[in-house]
Order: structure tokens, then C-alpha cells, then sequence
């Protein structure tokens, strides 16, 4: 019974997955960005660092860019750069999220 | 020591007193937050606008009297941070620490308010005098942001201007500070977190005594040595340098995160505090842009809509052109048909004038008619933001041959001309990805390219060779990509890339680009077809032609053209428009199908399309990329062009026998 009960309260916490996997239009945490310096840098600057929120608004065919809504802006991220970004999902969003954060 | 930042000298003095030279005034600020069109605004359209980041690839200056002193204002590269990673922001760094700027104008995207603060913080930290401008005001309040000009004046000691500079609001206000400002030093910054603070005293109080004399601030170099720049730490000493090493160690293990993450995490906790005091976030008003933008940018719409622009830019060039070239042509041809039997034809007299004049004509009528339609409709796509959109569609087929996000825009550029997109490959990091970018975007046809396919080939054989012209052209940018990346492999750092919002393009504002860029051709070009044509006429006049034709007969026999062809090859070096006029001038006909069957044309396009990139852009490759790459890539096109060209030549005998 006690098993069940804490294997509920896992498959409850927000699930983490990684930028290229997560779902469309949802709002995301980001909870770890490629410790690269280049890589990091370039991400930092357009404001995808660690516990910013964004949103996946689409994603390119064939292993294209997805792009996201980050900090008031779109940003164009590479699918394999993508894919080294954990986030995770947010249940509620923050207040100003729902309209646009500069 | 001094400092020394990319081979130029930076005094390790305070600055000089700003009343023994002109008020040096820079526009420093994120890339696309309209510094180039405050420029503009001021000096008049020197530097080139577009809507989306780097557009600015090169510093530019100009001259302004007020209140009847005179003051040099400096465009600067947008950069994000004081940390670069490209040449682009390179060269804005280089200007900042090299101390020739008395007057910083920190120009923010209000709608991207505190983002563009984390980048006011740093600047603050260099001391040198600054003036906040809020540009586009009208964007943040469509997105719901009201911002306190006077609050966060306050909170940051800087007076502060918002303008709308697109429309030339506030620009007068933000110049009326200037004069004052540049007195007074900026204040230091907010602090930081306790042991950030520590960290950087701890290396501020190793640098040594001239170091701390230094035009940079003590603060400012310790920070920078803290977050491992690669610059200010090849310059200090070594002192400096074991110090910041530890202090780096001692943070990281304390915050779990390397130091240039906690210092840019710092500055970015440090706008965010202040955007939250300065500015209120209400509901946006509904933009009808974010639909379009979703429809644009659509897994299977958005090749749709790409294809389709595509389609609809060439028949509008094209529909355009040979409607005024049919209708000004025959004017032309009159003239110069009345000037030859007014001199007598033959006589020397009449060489000249009608040389002149067939050079005059050829500028008018086959030349203006294609590119002036052409530049508009590049201009449109510019400034409403629609190029990073193409780069972010085309990313996921380009990868698959090795070629990374990014590279697309100068590619892409190279549709408009090959020296700014040879330049605009400064914005890709990797040397390696900038070679092959400048490499693709020599290959792409160019605007007078683009003339010759469309004047020559759409015109004579129908728009449907021109268009299968550019898709083979667009197979080889492809292909040779493919092999380049090969032949140097490396793993990219992948696209990073900031999609801007889309702008409705200002009708005076494109006017003004197409006119600095069709500038070129009418002062440079035009006199230089002109001249061309006279030495051409006279080259025929007395026989000296033959001897140029001989000389390149092995090229021309090979590709199976006219012997005469020889010759503009030669001056299609100077300018790729004039391989095309010149072959009117050297076949004595304006209508090129009486003296060339279709495979002919085809060829000769081909040949053009892909030979050695013209003089400018020679020069611009050198600059860029160096002599000895350069020398690569007219090995390689002259390479490509004469393989492709003898192939197009046997295919259209193997079709002509069937």
C-alpha cells in the first residue's frame, strides 16, 4: 500500500525532459543548460539560463530548430543543442507568464 | 603591461580630456534594437538596417554639428555581452576597451526591457559616461509593458530618453543630453551576491598599481578575469591570473556552476530586480503578427509559403524587368542607330559616342530594369523580418550536409550582393564555419547575377530555364557544402538565433536602402560599363580584341561559345552585370538569340553564374577569410564554373542528336 501510495506521489512530480522532447505550447522550466562555454553563452544571452521559463511554440522537420518563446522573444535552438537542455513541465504558470515577460 | 585587445594598443591611462578633440559618441546596445536606424536618423543612411541581429557587422562613423560643436557618432556591432564570441562583437569590444568613446548611448528594445539591462549593468561597470535611450516604445506597449522612464533613471543614476527612433521620435530630446553627459562618469552598478563581491575583490586587490590605473576599471578586469576572458586574461598578470584561478575555483565549488554562469546569472537576477521596480506588465494587445508567425513558420505551410515567395519574387523581378527593358530598348536602339548614321559608320568619331551610348543603354535597360525591382523585394524581406525565419525552415535539410543554423544567413544574403554577405559571415564563431559560409555565399548568384540569368536567359529562352538555373545553382551551394564540410570536419556549436518580430517595412526606409545600395552601381558601375564599352569598341575598332579572344579561345572552345566571348569574361571580373552587357556589345547584336542557339545561353549563364567572384568581392574575401583561402575559392569556382559549364555544353549536343 505504502509503495503505491509513493510511486503515485513519482509519476505526480512534474516530469523532467529534455527541450527537443518536450510538448508543444506548454509553459517548461529550464533546470539545466550544456555546461559548454560557447554553447551556454550563446543561450544565457537570449535568456535561456537555469529556472526561466519558456515555451515550445514549433519545431522544424527533418532534425530542424525548435523554436521557442523565451523572456519576451523567439529563439531558434538546434535540435541537438535542444536535446542537452533539461526542463520541466510547470503545472501553474507563473503570474505574467499567461501574457509576455519582457 | 599594456593591455592589448586584438593587436590594437589600449592605454592603460585614464582618457583624455574630451575638450582637445571631437565628442566621440558610440551606440552600443543587444543586436536589432535599432542603434543603425538612430544612426541613420542623424548622419543620413550610411550604415545598413535590417530586421534581425547582425545585420551590423562593422563599426561605422559619421559626423554631427550641434549647438555648433561638432561630435563623431559611432554605430557599433550589437553585442550581448562584453564577452564576445564572434569578430563582430569582437570589434565592438575592441572599441569600448580601446578608450576613444566618451559618451556611450546604451540603445535598449524596450519590448525586450530586461534582457537589454543585463547588458546596461555590464557597460556601467566600464565608467564610461552613459545615456540610456528606451528605443521602440511602440512595441512594448503593444505587448502590454509600461515602463517608467523617470524610475529607472533613478535606479540607475543615467538619464534616460524613450524614442521611436523608426519614426524619429525622441531622437532630438536624447541628443539635446548628450553635451552634458559626457562629463559625468557612470555610476558603479548594483552589487552582487556576498561571495561574487568577495571573489571579485579578492582578484581586484592582486592587480598591480598600473593595472589599477588602468582606463578599465580595477572592478571591471577582475570580473572579466573571473569569468575567463579569453582577452583581459591573456593581458594581466600572472599574479592576476593564479588569483582568479583560485577565487574561480572557490565559487564554483560553493555555487555548483561555473563562474562565468554565476556572473552572467548575477547580472541577469540584477535587470530582472530592476525591471520588476521599473516597468508593469499588462495584457498584450492582440497581435496578429504571432499568427502569421505560426503560419510562416508551420511544418508543411511554411514550405509552402517559402516556395511560394520564392516563385512570386521572380516573376514580380522578372515581369517587371521585361516589361521595361521591351519598352526602353527599342528607344535606346533608335539612338544609337541614329548616332551611327549621323557620324558615318565605321569612322572613329562614331565609335566613341555610340560606345558611350551603348553603354549608357546597357545600364538602363538591361541592367536597372531587373535590379532596382530585385532590391525593393529584398529590402521588403529584410526589414520585415523574414530571413532568420528562412534560416530557422531551412536549418533541418541544411544540417544534413553539415552546415549549421546560422550559416544560412549570409548565405542568404549572398542573393543581394557577396561583399556584405562575406561580411555577415563575422557573426558565425567558427572560423571554420565562416570559410565555408563565405565559400557558399561567392556561389550563390548575387543580384547582378541574378540579372544576368534573368535578362539573358528568362528573357530569351523563358522563365522556366531561369528558374531550373536557380535550382541547379542552389544543388551546387548544396553540394559544395557538403563536400567543404567534409573535407573539414568539425563539430559545430549548433544555431543559437534570435527570431525577431515582424516589422512592417517603411516605405521611405527601404527607399533609402535600395538607393545605398543601387549607389554603388550608378557611381561606380555605371561609369566603369561605360567605360568598358569604349574600350571594347576600340579593342574591335583596331583589331586588338582578336588577341584577348585567342588567349581565352581554349576556355571558350571548351564551353563551345563564340570565340567574342572571350573578352567579357574579362570584364565580368569588374562587375558580373558587365560579362552580360559586354556580350551585346561583343556579338554587335541585342538580340543574343540570333548569334547564340539556346545551349549557348545556358552555358555561357552557367559559366558566369559560378566563375571567379568579382573584384570586390575578392577584396572582401581577402579581408575576411585571407589571401590564402581566397586563393581557394576562385581556384574552386573557376573549377566548378568550367566543369559544369563544359558538362552543360555536351548535354545540350547529346539532347541537339536525339
Amino acid at each position: 500500500m505504502g509503495a503505491k501510495a509513493s510511486v503515485t506521489a513519482v509519476r505526480k512530480l512534474p516530469p523532467i525532459t529534455h527541450l527537443d522532447r518536450a510538448p508543444r505550447r506548454k509553459w517548461l522550466e529550464v533546470i539545466e543548460v550544456p555546461q559548454g562555454r560557447g554553447a551556454s553563452r550563446s543561450l544565457a544571452h537570449l535568456g535561456v539560463v537555469v529556472s526561466e521559463r519558456l515555451r515550445v511554440r514549433a519545431v522544424a522537420p527533418w532534425g530542424g530548430p525548435i523554436l521557442v518563446d523565451v523572456g519576451g522573444t523567439t529563439v531558434a535552438i538546434g535540435r541537438c543543442l535542444a536535446s542537452r537542455i533539461k526542463v520541466r513541465l510547470v503545472r501553474r504558470d507563473r503570474a505574467g507568464d499567461e501574457t509576455c515577460r519582457s | 603591461m599594456p593591455l592589448v585587445i586584438n593587436s590594437e594598443s589600449v592605454p592603460l591611462t585614464f582618457r583624455s580630456g574630451i575638450e582637445s578633440r571631437q565628442v566621440a559618441v558610440a551606440l552600443v546596445g543587444q543586436p536589432n534594437c535599432g542603434k543603425s536606424t538612430i544612426f541613420n536618423q542623424v548622419i543620413g543612411y550610411r550604415s545598413e538596417t535590417a530586421n534581425f541581429p547582425g545585420s551590423t557587422v562593422d563599426v561605422s562613423r559619421g559626423q554631427v554639428r550641434q549647438n555648433g560643436s561638432a561630435l563623431e557618432l559611432i554605430d557599433v556591432p550589437g553585442i550581448y555581452s562584453l564577452t564576445t564570441s564572434n569578430p563582430a562583437e569582437a570589434a565592438a569590444k575592441r572599441l569600448l576597451l580601446t578608450a576613444k568613446v566618451d559618451l556611450v548611448i546604451n540603445v535598449l528594445d524596450s519590448s525586450l526591457l530586461s534582457r537589454g539591462l543585463e547588458l546596461t549593468l555590464e557597460l556601467m561597470e566600464l565608467g564610461i559616461p552613459m545615456l540610456v535611450c528606451l528605443n521602440m516604445m511602440d512595441d512594448a506597449e503593444r505587448k502590454g509593458i509600461a515602463i517608467s522612464a523617470e524610475k529607472l533613471s533613478e535606479r540607475l543614476g543615467l538619464p534616460v530618453v524613450k524614442t521611436v527612433a523608426s519614426r524619429g521620435l525622441g531622437i532630438r530630446e536624447l541628443f539635446a543630453k548628450v553635451k552634458v553627459q559626457c562629463t559625468q562618469p557612470a555610476p558603479a552598478p548594483p552589487p552582487w551576491s556576498r561571495d561574487v563581491e568577495k571573489a571579485i575583490h579578492g582578484v581586484e586587490s592582486t592587480l598591480t598599481l598600473h593595472e589599477r590605473n588602468a582606463t578599465l576599471p580595477g572592478r571591471f578586469i577582475a570580473s572579466k578575469l573571473l569569468e575567463s576572458d579569453a582577452d583581459l586574461a591573456a593581458l594581466a598578470s600572472a599574479q592576476a591570473r593564479t588569483a582568479a584561478a583560485e577565487a574561480r575555483r572557490e565559487l564554483e565549488f560553493g555555487r555548483g556552476r561555473n563562474a562565468e554562469a554565476i556572473i552572467m546569472g548575477e547580472r541577469h537576477d540584477g535587470a530582472m530586480r530592476i525591471f520588476e521596480e521599473v516597468a508593469v506588465v499588462g495584457r498584450p494587445s492582440s497581435d496578429v503578427r504571432l499568427i502569421i508567425d505560426d503560419l510562416l513558420t508551420h511544418p508543411l505551410w511554411g514550405y509552402i509559403f517559402l516556395g511560394a515567395l520564392f516563385l512570386g519574387f521572380f516573376w514580380i523581378v522578372f515581369g517587371t524587368g521585361a516589361l521595361l527593358e521591351r519598352s526602353l530598348q527599342p528607344l535606346f536602339a533608335g539612338a544609337s542607330a541614329r548616332i551611327s548614321s549621323w557620324l558615318g559608320l565605321g569612322t572613329l568619331k562614331e565609335v566613341l559616342l555610340r560606345s558611350v551610348w551603348d553603354g549608357v543603354a546597357g545600364g538602363a535597360t538591361i541592367v536597372l530594369p531587373y535590379l532596382v525591382p530585385f532590391l525593393f523585394g529584398l529590402a521588403f524581406l529584410e526589414d520585415l523580418g523574414y530571413l532568420p525565419r528562412v534560416a530557422y525552415l531551412m536549418d533541418g535539410l541544411l544540417h544534413r550536409i553539415g552546415l549549421h543554423g546560422t550559416s544560412v544567413l549570409p548565405v542568404l544574403l549572398g542573393y543581394g550582393c557577396s561583399v556584405p554577405a562575406c561580411m555577415a559571415t563575422r557573426i558565425l564563431p567558427s572560423k571554420r564555419d565562416r570559410f565555408i559560409a563565405s565559400v557558399l555565399a561567392t556561389l550563390v548568384p548575387c543580384s547582378a547575377r541574378s540579372n544576368v540569368i534573368v535578362a539573358l536567359v528568362a528573357f530569351y529562352l523563358g522563365p522556366a530555364w531561369a528558374l531550373g538555373i536557380f535550382a541547379f545553382n542552389a544543388l551546387v551551394v548544396i553540394l559544395s557544402g557538403w563536400i567543404l564540410t567534409r573535407v573539414w570536419p568539425e563539430v559545430s556549436p549548433g544555431m543559437v538565433l534570435e527570431v525577431p518580430r515582424y516589422q512592417l517595412p517603411r516605405p521611405m526606409a527601404m527607399t533609402r536602402k535600395v538607393w545605398f545600395r543601387l549607389r554603388e552601381f550608378v557611381v561606380l558601375s555605371w561609369p566603369l560599363l561605360i567605360a568598358g564599352s569604349v574600350v571594347l569598341a576600340l579593342a574591335e575598332h583596331w583589331h586588338l580584341d582578336r588577341a584577348i579572344n585567342l588567349a581565352f579561345s581554349p576556355l571558350t572552345r571548351s564551353l563551345g561559345l563564340p570565340l567574342a566571348v572571350g573578352t567579357t569574361l574579362v570584364f565580368g571580373l569588374l562587375r558580373k552585370e558587365m560579362s552580360m552587357i559586354m556580350l551585346v556589345q561583343a556579338l554587335g547584336t541585342t538580340n543574343i538569340s540570333q548569334v547564340m542557339s539556346a545551349g549557348q545561353i545556358v552555358t555561357f549563364t552557367i559559366f558566369v553564374m559560378f566563375y571567379v567572384p568579382c573584384i570586390a568581392t575578392i577584396a572582401a574575401l581577402v579581408k575576411e577569410i585571407g589571401r590564402k583561402m581566397t586563393a581557394f575559392v576562385i581556384g574552386y569556382s573557376l573549377l566548378v564554373a568550367t566543369t559544369l559549364g563544359v558538362a552543360t555544353r555536351f548535354m545540350f549536343a547529346i539532347l541537339a542528336n536525339k
